[in-house]
């Protein structure tokens, strides 16, 4: 066995044992690369530099770190160049220049275009999904389209000359909505979370912020918080059961509702009983 | 947060009290209550469709108040279940004839859905009720549409039980028995056609000698290769799955039965499947069976896999059906599978429909037919240079009975693209023009006052349409029984990226809503709902309004007859630019198609689209050459190749 195949069978068999423990790696999960996964390009030819911080900016916000960033630019840009000289993933070609590709991943953004905390992996898994050559989006307030190809059916694409061209030939190029990736202008508010009409109708979306430093906070708040949702929830069935004029559901009738619910109820019940007991 | 309930009425009246009447789970939710007459109770601090309620309980004291209060729910969002209590109202108890109408309120009041057994309706009124007019009754408690005479007001007598399918559910259809065929000497005939065996000929043609001023049905004695028509209040093309979840399934010869009738919830179990597999070789005998089941499929749009069908049951189908049902190949696109069940439910209710079967029947009995609609296209268009393809789209059309009317909107009708694009059309034609500045909707009524047909169409000057677009929906409105029916935007071709995307298909079905440029209703139905509304826009969104608030049923039709184009927007310097609202269509797609790609009904379009994408959407790297050296770039050309196949 040599060397490299070595190392991913062992690579497989450390994320077999991780799935068994219930944590799954998607396949764009890997370790750091010698290359980044992701090339940027930031098309910012006519951009002011407001508007190429702001894609900047969203990028340093992203889940996903491993990349690399060409801003393309006709004129210098002093001030970003200054702001950006400590962090050595971002480069500021003219835009003819050709820079060495290597990377997973090419992404073109135009500037301005903001990308949300998991946009990144979003992209990666929506061209691995549709099996698309090239994922097109279009951002709301932006003149031009995100795009996101795969560096090496780029590369393979362009020997025939136009790689779009090539692409839309081959029925290989997918749009879908910026909206939908989480990208959206910087200057405009996040894209909102739409939920279909019918989940709507029974989901409440409960944001908990918990306080980090607390341990304790860290470890039961949701369930404190949960447990006294439902005390107050169960006061309140109460309350109106007695408006009606009827008992409180206790003693037998209590243990018929109880019966009811079936057995997945009763279990579940009695092991969080026994759970809270311990804790 | 557990969502909240709302009760509407005065507050004197307990919803502690109601829920235990209604027998609803008042402890549940925490209930709003809203006070009809105090202004500020309706105001929310959110917008309509922002507002979910699980129960909304309505208390009033009278009919006349609940009419009232009916504007107040404009802005009270949804909820999961309604309830409407009028105190002191028992509208069935005191009626004073019991009509079929009056005892379908009285059987809708007390119909129930048994767990386990099905629906069961009760019609008992405290006075004698007539057995057939109550079964009417209860059987319009189990469809959306309302009950009709499917054969447009033929009546037809049949003497035995078994020809049964011949009267296709008509409302008018009796069974003949020997009292009904000797009415008393003065008195008419119950039908106006009877189908049975050819004694029964010679027994009226005596009476007639006894009558002879007296009108005698004809008798008609259906001959073993005739195929009865198809009920399509209950086996249409409603339902059909462009996206079947379920690989395909064989046809048994036990499921045939007796008559090969299929029902509805036969049909609803093969909706799932890609194809329903038919081997001809395993219905020995059962020929006349598997003809009928195959015609009732056929309606049903099912998509079929057939081998070795017999030559009586092709010869009892004919060949243009069998043709449709032989075309499918389980290799094809769901697009071009879909395409296939729409040629094939097409054919088979022109074929089939009770409609089209009696129409044959009665022109072999001398008879005059049942009349066929004629449809008025209004096509209201502000561009002089789109009338022509327009016209020419129209001049295809299947249906032959087409009157169109254009409504030059701030035109002349003598400018010579006009007056070329009339003279070239072959049909009927009219023009009217009308002034630039008056409003949309009083264009289209402009329209529809010159118009003569039986169904109005809108279609629009810019889009593409089937050559069967009118067809399909004289046959969606004739099985579906509703006020206005059309098809769904599925196919767009976005003009800025030059490509084609079709929507989420969601088949056939009852609908809130289908595109403004196929709706068709009838006239004098348009006429009853006070025309398009004079206002500049949204013209559709309130007649569609208009339908649904006048209990009418809207139906919504396949939707490969019909592309939408948006166009690219203009930029403030009168270059083109996307259009933001293109984004819409982008967001939920089920496919995607490069270039200018119309759905197979429309197939090849005469006046196809330049097909050029926006230069500031076409890619980076078709501006700029593409970085390299690569890394060790695997290859790719399979991949490639796979997507291309």
């Amino acid at each position: 066995m040599d060397k490299g195949s070595h190392a991913r069978s062992a690579a497989a068999a450390i994320e077999d044992e991780l799935r068994h423990a219930g944590f799954a790696l998607k396949a764009l999960h890997t370790p750091r690369q010698e290359t980044p996964l992701v090339r940027i390009l930031i098309s910012a030819a006519k951009a002011t530099d407001l508007e190429i911080a702001g894609t900047v900016a969203s990028l340093f916000g992203s889940a996903c770190q491993d990349f690399t960033v060409d801003v393309l630019v006709e004129d210098r840009r002093p001030k970003l160049e200054e702001w950006l000289v400590t962090d050595r993933r971002f480069s500021f070609p003219r835009t003819d220049e050709r820079q060495p590709a290597e990377a997973a991943y090419t992404l073109v953004l135009s500037a301005g275009t903001a990308i949300g905390l998991h946009s990144l992996e979003a992209m990666i898994d929506t061209l691995r999904q549709t099996q698309a050559l090239v994922l097109r989006a279009l951002v709301d307030g932006q003149s031009g389209a995100m795009e996101l190809w795969q560096t090496a059916t780029l590369w393979e694409l362009s020997e025939t000359g136009d790689p779009e061209k090539s692409a839309r030939s081959a029925g290989g190029e997918r749009w879908v909505s910026g909206n939908a990736l989480g990208l959206h202008d910087f200057r405009r508010p996040k894209p909102k979370l739409h939920l279909r009409k019918g989940a709507a109708a029974t989901l409440d979306l409960n944001i908990v912020v918990r306080d980090l430093a607390d341990a304790a906070t860290r470890l039961d708040y949701e369930q404190k918080i949960r447990h006294l949702e439902a005390r107050l929830k169960k006061s309140e069935i109460e309350r109106r059961r007695l408006e009606q004029g009827m008992a409180p559901n206790r003693g037998l009738s209590r243990a018929r509702a109880i019966a009811r619910k079936g057995p997945a109820y009763i279990f579940g019940q009695l092991k969080s009983r026994a759970g809270g007991a311990g804790s | 947060m557990q969502i909240k309930s709302v009760v509407v009425g005065p507050a004197e009246h307990s919803m502690a009290r109601l829920a235990l009447d209604l027998g609803l789970d008042y402890a549940r939710t925490d209930w709003e209550h809203r006070d009809p007459k105090t202004a500020s109770d309706w105001e929310h601090a959110v917008p309509a469709d922002q507002l979910w309620w699980d129960h909304y309980v309505v208390q009033t004291e009278s009919l006349a108040e609940a009419r009232t209060l009916l504007p107040l729910f404009r802005s009270e969002g949804r909820a999961q279940r309604f309830v409407l209590v009028i105190r002191g109202l028992f509208p069935a108890a005191d009626l004073p004839v019991w009509t079929p109408r009056s005892l379908q309120v009285k059987a809708g009041m007390s119909a129930l859905t048994v767990p386990g057994l099905g629906f069961a309706v009760v019609v008992e009124g405290g006075k004698w009720v007539n057995v057939h007019a109550a079964a009417l009754a209860a059987l319009g408690c189990c469809s959306p549409a309302t009950p009709r005479p499917v054969l447009g007001g033929l009546r037809v007598g049949i003497s035995d039980p078994s020809a049964g399918a011949w009267l296709a559910g008509d409302s008018l259809g009796s069974f003949m028995t020997e009292q009904l065929l000797q009415p008393e000497p003065d008195d008419i005939y119950s039908v106006d056609v009877l189908i049975g065996p050819a004694e029964l000929a010679q027994q009226l043609s005596e009476q007639i000698a006894a009558q002879p001023r007296r009108v005698t049905p004809p008798v008609w004695t259906p001959p073993a290769t005739v195929l009865p028509p198809v009920d399509t209040a209950v086996v249409s093309p409603m339902g059909f799955l462009p996206y079947p979840d379920k690989p395909a399934r064989a046809l048994e010869p036990r499921e045939l039965g007796r008559g090969g009738d299929l029902s509805e919830t036969g049909l609803a179990a093969l909706r799932p499947h890609d194809y329903v597999d038919v081997d001809g070789s395993r219905f020995g005998g059962l020929d006349r069976q598997l003809a009928r089941r195959l015609s009732q499929l056929a309606v049903a749009g099912v998509p079929m896999l057939t081998r070795a069908l017999p030559s009586p049951v092709r010869s009892m189908l004919g060949d243009r059906l069998v043709d449709c049902i032989e075309a499918f190949d389980v290799g094809d696109a769901p697009v071009v599978r879909e395409s296939k069940s729409i040629d094939l439910r097409r054919t088979a209710l022109d074929l089939y429909s009770p409609r089209a079967v009696w129409n044959t029947l009665l022109g072999r009995l001398g008879k005059p037919l049942l009349p066929v609609p004629t449809v008025s296209v209004i096509l209201a268009t502000r561009r002089p240079e789109k009338l022509a393809s327009a016209l020419d789209q129209l001049a295809c059309q299947s249906w032959e009975a087409v009157e169109v009317v254009v409504v030059l909107h701030g035109f002349d009708p003598d400018l010579p693209e006009v007056r070329r694009a009339v003279e070239a059309y072959p049909g009927e034609l009219q023009v009217r023009s009308v002034p630039a500045d008056m409003i949309f909707g009083d264009v289209l009524n402009a329209g529809v006052s010159a118009a003569s047909g039986d169904l109005i169409c809108k279609m629009d000057d810019d889009d593409w349409y089937g050559p069967h677009h009118l067809r399909d929906l004289v046959h969606a409105k004739d099985f579906s029984g509703a006020i206005l029916v059309g098809a769904q935007v599925e196919f767009v071709y976005l003009e800025s990226l030059d490509i084609t995307t079709r929507r989420p298909p969601l088949g056939e079905q009852y609908s809130d809503h289908v595109a403004g440029g196929t709706m068709m209703l009838g006239r004098d139905e348009l006429r009853h709902l006070g025309g398009w509304r004079p206002v500049h826009r949204a013209v559709d969104r309130c007649l569609l309004q208009a339908v649904q608030a006048a209990g009418g049923l809207i139906y919504r039709s396949h939707g490969q007859n019909y592309v939408m184009q948006r166009h690219s927007g203009a930029d403030s310097h009168g270059g083109h630019t996307w259009n933001p609202e293109d984004s819409i269509f982008l967001q939920s797609v089920a496919e995607q198609w490069d270039g200018f790609q119309p759905p197979p009904q429309i197939g090849p379009a005469s006046d196809r689209p330049a097909g050029a994408r926006l230069d500031a959407l076409r890619s980076h790297f078709a501006r700029v050459p593409v970085p390299g050296p690569s890394q060790s770039a695997r290859s790719i050309q399979s991949h490639i190749q796979k997507a291309q196949e």
